[in-house]
């Protein structure tokens, strides 16, 4: 079962920040998923078919290189930039 | 006495464009016209494309006096906001993209708008795909024009809609769990999901990448060859898109092979009486034609939504981290640390359908969570295709319900948003092996449509639509029409 | 307490590719910022990653250099977190069945032999750059870098001081050169170096807490870095305390380390395989194609080289092997030798004394050498047949330099040839013996040293065309006539 402190380690990984109020919808509703997930658990497979994937990557590219050239589109897109840079707010690397 | 356009398929019109009976501009005003006097009842509609429109179809009107371009030259469609659209509005049903101009096309856009088809406009769907019923858009829900009071089934809701409606005369959508198939079923239309990687993905905005197919919706089985023709093929800029080669799937309609068809005892079983019996009902008539009906063993049903529920969720979680209010996109004002802008951002512009499935995926993905579900699903999952592939030596279709029953009423899983899932029994076993499935109209419960549903070998979507063909020749729906649809527009 | 340090190396190089590792933007360094960024590198919805083949078989040539095993099925993992240089809020990386496995990798410490486990070694696409000093509230993103194809290189922690580590950096440095995979520039970041350091008690066996010291881009600085941290680690060890796992950034300013924040409060990066990316194989094929068509040396091949095929002693092979630029340019010139058995010690010293001589007095680098190597060959070549001399053969280069060609042309054209034509010279020597009588006179009564001076004059004389050799002959057949 999830825990509200579960929840809101999962919160932080995923950069979602949900109000108090609404918390027990969530952990309410993912409990249910949880609990289908369970069924994963009962399904027994042959050791024959450990693996993973059995397609292979078929496309490489060359190392042809190509100016982007929707710069000024994608800037119009932006919320915010300031001579061409993406802007946040202040990150302090140093603790 | 001819039909109206609306209630044409699209290859009719692409005919009736190629005798002069019409022009791609006289169409696609038709269509612009019905949309605007329509769409309300049922918003089906995200945005209309007016002027691009008309435009286009000059363009494809020059095509086809110069005797380029193919059938579907000319002819209008619907297209899901899922796809980018470059200089148009695409928002994925999200507040996040809400204002989102994309600087480029899909290359599904790309292919269509070369082919000489006509936006109409972009249809609503659930958020960044996740839904089946069209009522988890930011925008707004979109109704069933069978009966107003009703889902068309989602996340493809909008271009379901818009073409039972007679506001579009072929659309597109996209399935990851059933999401072309199910509204097709609800909706009383073909709706076709080929083998994974036969479409390119790229400029397709993604929810599950190993699980999202682009797809087609249409009135015919000829409609939906032919617009598949035009959108499969390898994409070098899609490295999961497959060197397969794609025949001209208008070319397999005409034969009456027969096959061994399969169905499986435990989705027969989860249908009610009424269910069973139009079923039966079907199966008989596959039998006079001649092809063999077998009924077989297939106990997946307890395993898949559980694997489709995590595997989806994860790689949602994982493709939607790029949403964060940085590049494009819904932002926070005013956010005064980065972890501000992310959260408040991300939080604001995701529903909560979407912001559960993202929980859920990091979630199975999490330390200590990761073997037990996301591992062992993808295990599973490849189980799974050796069962089918095993289930396809002896036969050459696997046919089931597309869904349980017609589509259910507006609120009715409000407050059990989990229990919807189990709406897409039928229809998610069929991405997570990778195979065609194809939804045909040919079943009624309560007087609503339910769909057909034929699962295919791997890239053999010709069998389907073969097959697809020759119950429509047995069994043709066509006369079966929405209200909205049978509404005429001055 | 007395501890021993343990010291474990991530470097990551920057592979020389002309694209990036899943998009074709270019990878030059210093474009305008976010120039060199598109659709996919800023993570735009709807885009894929299609990966870069080069890329590939620079790495697999990495992996074939040191002789460590090539993973046959590889495949790509995400690797999720956030962070603004970051666009997908996920690095594409590897993690299990990285490309490159086990390797060994052989150094010399002060001559001794040295050689450490390479654990893997991985491709993984770069971030980009952030700017915190150009506004103040706010922080400037630059993704330029994003998406460039990274080879990380994992050692065990098999390094006990800082020697040890220099000269396994160093030696890597060179080889990543030398194969042409790395430019080598650790200015703009190619080549970026973290330490992982521990102490434990002498004696333990059991490993102890270690910091990670990211980004470290000089030998000097990597150096430093070590001492200040063993020394810190130490002091709180010393003092009863435990040392925090963190991971420290190295401040040039005052040489000491200082802890990071943390980017996520837990460092969960829930890795699953890429779904857009299936499973790369590596087949035999491949691999012996690479080998076949690609330079796959070790520095001890090529030093070989440098000592046996060009007379180089071992202390001078050093800059070759760190240019290896310069070192192509030798091999190339060499094939246009007539006799290379005999002229390539000739052509190595040229090299060195002439040739980089020049462009160094000009503050010139390789970039701005025109001479073509068969040029430069056909100097030498005239050298040893002495169609010129030291001093025509210097203007010669000075020729080719300005990007001249076809030194046989030349010599015509600019009278380049030697003069050893006793009747040529005999004409010079006597004009110079009446010029200067009286040093002519000094040398007939016997001072050998003067007759320096005079072959010179003749030198001057001829122009610089005169075969000294034949002139100082000339000279002492004189002293017995």
């Amino acid at each position: 079962m999830l825990s509200p402190e579960h929840l809101h380690h999962l919160m932080k990984l995923a950069h979602l920040k949900i109000p108090e109020h609404e918390a027990p919808i969530y952990v309410n509703s993912l409990n249910k998923l949880i609990d289908i997930l369970a069924m994963l658990e009962k399904v027994e497979l042959n050791n024959k078919e450990l693996s993973l994937s059995v397609e292979k990557l078929t496309h490489l590219r060359d190392d042809n290189p190509i100016l982007p050239s929707e710069q000024s589109l994608c800037e119009q897109c932006a919320p915010q930039t300031i001579s061409h840079f993406y802007i946040v707010p202040k990150v302090i690397e140093e603790e | 006495m001819s039909q109206p356009w609306h209630l044409r398929s699209a290859a009719d019109l692409g005919r009736a464009l190629r005798r002069r009976e019409v022009t791609s501009v006289e169409l696609t005003k038709y269509f612009l016209n019905r949309i605007d006097a329509l769409d309300p009842k049922i918003h089906s509609y995200l945005v209309v494309t007016k002027d691009l429109a008309i435009s286009q179809a000059q363009r494809a009107d020059a095509m086809i006096q110069a005797g380029e371009g193919t059938l579907l030259t000319g002819v209008p469609f619907a297209h899901k906001d899922l796809f980018c659209t470059k200089g148009v509005r695409t928002t994925a049903g999200s507040r996040m993209l809400a204002n989102f101009i994309p600087p480029y096309d899909a290359t599904v856009t790309q292919k269509m708008y070369d082919a000489g088809m006509v936006l109409l406009g972009k249809t609503n769907m659930d958020e960044f795909a996740m839904g089946s019923a069209t009522n988890h858009s930011y925008f707004g829900p979109t109704s069933n024009p069978f009966d107003l009071n009703r889902v068309p089934g989602g996340s493809s809701g909008g271009s379901a809609a818009a073409l039972a409606a007679g506001l579009a005369p072929i659309s597109t959508g996209s399935d990851t769990g059933g999401s072309i198939r199910q509204p097709a079923s609800y909706c009383h239309l073909v709706g076709i999901k080929p083998t994974y990687g036969r479409i390119s993905r790229y400029g397709m905005i993604a929810f599950a990448s190993s699980l999202d197919q682009a797809g087609v919706f249409a009135h015919t089985t000829e409609d939906a060859a032919l617009l598949l023709s035009i959108l499969c093929g390898v994409d070098e800029k899609d490295s999961t898109s497959s060197y397969e080669e794609v025949p001209d799937f208008s070319k397999s309609l005409e034969s009456n092979q027969l096959y061994r068809i399969a169905v499986p005892s435990s989705f027969f079983a989860a249908l009610d009486s009424e269910g069973q019996a139009e079923f039966r009902r079907v199966l008989t008539t596959l039998e006079q034609m001649g092809h063999t009906v077998s009924w077989i063993d297939l106990p997946i049903q307890d395993y898949v939504i559980p694997t489709y529920y995590t595997i989806a969720p994860a790689e949602a979680s994982s493709n939607l981290a790029r949403y964060d209010g940085v590049r494009y996109g819904h932002r926070h004002e005013n956010a005064h640390t980065l972890e501000e802008l992310y959260s408040l951002s991300r939080t604001e512009g995701f529903g909560e359908e979407v912001k559960r499935r993202i929980l859920m995926g990091t979630y199975v993905l999490s330390a200590g969570y990761y073997d037990a579900y996301y591992q062992k699903a993808l295990l599973i999952r490849q189980h799974l295709k050796q069962v089918f592939a095993k289930t396809f030596e002896s036969f050459d279709i696997i046919a089931t319900p597309t869904t349980l029953s017609a589509a259910f009423l507006h609120n009715a899983h409000d407050t059990d948003p989990v229990a919807m899932y189990y709406s897409d029994l039928c229809t998610v076993s069929v991405n997570l092996a990778d195979l065609p499935g194809i939804s045909i109209p040919v079943m009624q419960h309560q007087g609503l449509p339910f769909g057909l549903q034929l699962i295919g070998r791997p890239f053999d979507e010709a069998t389907l639509l073969n097959c697809s063909a020759q119950i429509e020749r047995a069994l043709p729906w066509h006369s079966t029409h929405s209200p909205i649809a049978m509404q005429e527009v001055v | 307490m007395n501890y021993q340090t343990v010291i474990g190396l991530e470097v990551h190089i920057q592979l020389k590719t002309k694209s990036k590792l899943f998009s074709s933007a270019p990878t030059t360094f210093g474009a305008n910022p976010n120039s060199q960024a598109n659709l996919v590198d800023l993570a735009y919805p709807g885009t894929l990653p299609v990966l870069n083949r080069e890329a590939v078989e620079q790495a697999i040539v990495f992996g074939l250099a040191i002789n460590a095993h090539i993973e046959k099925n590889t495949f790509f993992a995400r690797k999720n977190y956030f962070y603004p240089d970051l666009p997908k809020g996920y690095q594409t990386s590897q993690s299990d069945k990285p490309i490159v496995g086990n390797g060994t990798f052989h150094f010399n410490v002060d001559d001794q032999k040295h050689s450490v486990h390479i654990v893997r070694a991985h491709l993984e696409e770069d971030a980009g750059k952030s700017l915190h000093d150009f506004l103040p509230n706010s922080s400037a993103i630059d993704l330029n870098r994003a998406g460039c194809p990274l080879l990380e290189i994992v050692t065990a922690p098999d390094f006990s001081n800082a020697k040890e580590v220099v000269a396994y950096l160093k030696t890597l440095h060179r080889l990543v050169k030398m194969l042409d995979i790395c430019d080598g520039n650790m200015q703009e970041g190619s080549f970026r170096v973290d330490v992982n350091l521990s102490l434990k008690p002498i004696g333990s066996d059991k490993l102890g807490t270690r910091c990670e010291i990211k980004n470290i881009n000089s030998f000097r600085f990597i150096e430093k870095a070590i001492e200040y941290e063993t020394q810190r680690q130490a002091e709180i060890l010393d003092a009863g305390g435990k040392v925090r796992q963190q991971t420290r950034l190295f401040q040039e300013s005052t040489g000491q380390t200082i802890a990071m924040r943390d980017k996520e409060d837990s460092h969960d990066y829930r890795y699953f395989p890429c779904p857009d990316l299936k499973p790369l194989e590596i087949t035999s094929e491949w691999i012996e194609r690479i080998r076949n068509t690609r330079k796959i040396v070790s520095i001890e091949q090529v030093e070989k080289q440098l000592i046996e095929e060009y007379g180089l002693p071992a202390k001078e092979t050093s800059f070759f092997l760190d240019n290896t630029q310069w070192l192509s340019y030798l091999n190339d010139a060499r094939s246009h030798l007539t006799q290379p058995e005999t002229s390539s010690k000739a052509l190595a010293n040229f090299v060195l004394s002439e040739c980089i001589g020049l462009l160094n007095k000009n503050n010139q680098t390789f970039e701005d050498f025109k001479a073509q190597p068969k040029d430069l060959a056909q100097i030498i070549n005239r050298l040893s047949d002495q169609t010129l001399s030291s001093k025509t053969a210097k203007q010669a280069l000075a020729l080719i330099m300005e990007g001249h060609t076809d030194v046989d042309a030349l010599i015509q054209q600019h009278n380049l040839k030697q003069v050893s034509d006793v009747n040529a010279l005999s004409q010079a020597i006597d004009a110079v013996i009446l010029k200067f009588p009286s040093q002519f006179q000094e040398f007939l009564s016997g001072k050998d040293k003067i007759l320096g001076f005079l072959v010179g004059q003749v030198m001057k004389e001829t122009k610089g065309t005169g075969d000294p050799a034949q002139i100082d002959r000339l000279f002492r057949e004189k002293l017995n006539s």
